[in-house]
């Protein structure tokens, strides 16, 4: 180890060789932190959309062909098929929503708190006579608990016979689903009271149901799309079995595709910080020659060199991803915190933004990177390795 | 057999022939002067035997060793341990003082330093360098940065001394105190001494000369 800092202390000697290679490892760490943050907001737009869609959606949606329908025991039955963990009846129905002459339109939703929050993992305080509505219809028509807002319904699907029904109601609460359209459309009644508004009586147009703990992320989408083409085949002649991602399927699929370019185009970014790396080996074998040359005449090996210079690009590595850790880390925060960086949800579907990560994505980006500077290892060695010690001793001391 | 034995020596760069079929014989402890005009080999001469190089054909044999079959790691380890090296040009590096340069070798072979420390003060003293030790090279003046130099290359106290025009920077009585004190401490040590010269003055202090002449030896 003792040969080591020797040598370390030679490579660095000098006022701009400490400078340079600060600013080599500031570059990786960048680049590395770069490509972990697009990572993570991708990943993390991924989890919050799927996570924030199960919280209005459960794992499945249940909606008859013909509109609204009686949960007989016959679809009770080939609900059990899938073993949910939980089944919720909803009535669903559009509306909209009056506060001091704003309006808004809104997506009524008739349910039983319970069993609700069971399906979707929502939790969702809704009293006897009580009105939850999202967050952003708060911001929205500016108003918040205890503000009594109007809700216009026309008759519903079960008759068309009459004209809208305006009724009003007291906020008890708000919700957040996560999702900025979710948030700025729904709103929660108890379901016996929107049963009756509408006169559906026990008959509800939607059913959720899940199969996976929706406090756990889901690991994967295949379980839910199995049970919903079993579900599918059951139920084919009457319903539409539909997962819970369906609605914004797109948007899963643009996530995906893009990641995949994007992590391609960002390789660039560390192909940059290599050449700066290479450049910084470079710097130091024209500088240094003459001291490397020297060392090699008074008995260091290559295998001795190439311990010190993989070891070297091995500390190298390590500080940029620590220090691309910590920057990932401070922009999540800052994504959280900071106001200039909060995106607005009307563009992005989701209310706010979260670097997520996991061990897999860390050990890829890392792995890529090891890969990259190994490589710029490898060409700094060979530059070292090629020249003779005799024609280096005299190339450098003539000069 | 002799403890430096070249065998049919020949030494090429491209179509240039710098060394011609050299069969040499160098006892132990022996004093020797190689000495040739410029570009005569006499340098690569003194690179071959430092293992610094490989002969185009032949044998360098050192205490019965051919370092052609050392290997990479071999001939390192040859030259920390038993070569000492003096060049005109003496080389300390700017970045570690007088000290750490005289210990660089022994910290590259890995050796214990206490002991090579304690022979260093000794040195030192005996060279009148001592002041310099913890100073770096370019605090010091040449003649000291020579001593120091010297110094260095006795530290792992070498079977064989090898220097390269080590008094070509030197007007004649610093050659002349430079070439005296390399024979002593080469004695001294047990070490062999070869010193590579183009001056007539400096090689007749030396029991035995090669003279060297467009690769071949003539004397």
């Amino acid at each position: 180890m003792k040969s080591y800092f020797s040598i370390l202390k030679i490579v660095l000697h000098g006022r701009s060789a400490g400078k340079i290679l600060l600013a080599t490892v500031f570059s990786f760490t960048f680049s590395i932190a770069v490509i972990l943050c697009t990572f993570g907001l991708m990943d993390g737009f991924d989890h919050l959309l799927k996570s924030g869609l199960r919280h209005s959606s459960g794992d499945l949606l249940v909606t008859s062909k013909k509109g609204f329908f009686l949960i007989s025991e016959n679809l009770k039955e080939n609900f059990e098929s899938i073993r949910p963990l939980a089944v919720a009846p909803v009535i669903q129905t559009e509306a909209f929503a009056l506060y001091q002459g704003i309006s808004k339109g809104v997506l009524v939703r008739g349910i039983e708190p319970e069993n609700f929050s069971q399906a979707t993992g929502l939790k969702v305080e809704l009293p006897d006579d009580g009105l939850v509505i999202g967050e952003e219809l708060a911001q929205a028509l500016k108003v918040g608990p205890g503000d009594e807002i109007a809700l216009t319904f026309g008759r519903g699907n079960a008759s068309s016979d009459s004209l809208p029904t305006v009724r009003q109601f007291k906020i008890s609460g708000l919700i957040k689903h996560g999702i900025y359209q979710k948030d700025l459309r729904l709103v929660y009644l108890p379901r016996k009271n929107l049963a009756q508004i509408l006169d559906v009586k026990e008959w509800v147009n939607l059913v959720i149901l899940t199969t996976q703990d929706p406090a756990k992320p889901l690991e994967s989408l295949e379980i839910i799309q199995k049970d919903q083409q079993r579900l599918r085949r059951l139920l084919e002649q009457d319903y539409f079995v539909r997962p819970f991602w369906s609605e914004y399927s797109f948007l899963i699929e643009a996530v995906k595709v893009e990641k995949l370019s994007i992590s391609l185009i960002l390789q660039m970014i560390v192909v940059v910080a290599v050449f700066n790396i290479m450049a910084f080996v470079i710097y130091i074998m024209e500088k240094k020659a003459q001291d490397f040359f020297f060392l090699r005449a008074v008995g260091l090996s290559l295998k001795k060199l190439m311990r010190f210079w993989f070891i070297s690009i091995f500390i190298v590595w390590a500080v940029a991803c620590a220090g691309a850790h910590i920057l990932s880390m401070f922009f999540n925060w800052s994504l959280a915190n900071v106001s200039f960086l909060q995106i607005p949800g009307e563009i992005y579907v989701l209310s706010s933004l979260q670097i997520r990560l996991d061990s897999t994505a860390y050990i890829t980006v890392y792995l890529v990177s090891l890969v990259w500077v190994l490589i710029a290892g490898l060409f700094g060695y060979w530059r070292l390795k090629r020249r003779p010690i005799v024609q280096g001793l005299r190339q450098e001391f003539s000069s | 057999m002799s403890f430096i034995r070249l065998e049919q020596v020949e030494k090429s760069f491209g179509k240039t022939r710098v060394l011609v079929g050299l069969n040499i014989s160098i006892e132990q402890k022996e004093l020797v002067a190689i000495r040739g005009a410029s570009g005569s080999g006499k340098s690569t001469l003194l690179y071959l035997l430092g293992g610094l190089d490989q002969p185009t054909s032949g044998k360098v044999i050192i205490d019965k060793k051919n370092l052609h079959d050392l290997g990479d790691e071999g001939l390192a380890n040859y030259r920390n341990e038993s070569v000492g090296f003096v060049f005109q040009f003496h080389f300390l590096l700017p970045s570690m003082t007088c000290r750490d340069n005289i210990l660089l070798p022994a910290r590259i072979g890995g050796k214990d330093l206490k002991q090579i420390e304690d022979d260093t003060i000794k040195l030192s003293n005996f060279l009148g360098v001592t002041h310099c030790l913890s100073k770096y090279p370019f605090e010091i003046s040449g003649g000291e940065q020579q001593r120091i130099n010297i110094i260095r290359a006795l530290s792992l106290r070498p079977k064989i001394l090898l220097c390269d025009e080590p008094t070509g920077n030197l007007d004649s009585k610093n050659s002349e105190k430079v070439t005296t004190l390399l024979k002593n401490l080469s004695t001294d040590f047990g070490a062999t001494l070869l010193v590579v010269t183009h001056d007539d003055k400096v090689a007749s202090h030396f029991p035995r000369k090669i003279v060297i002449e467009d690769g071949q030896i003539i004397g």
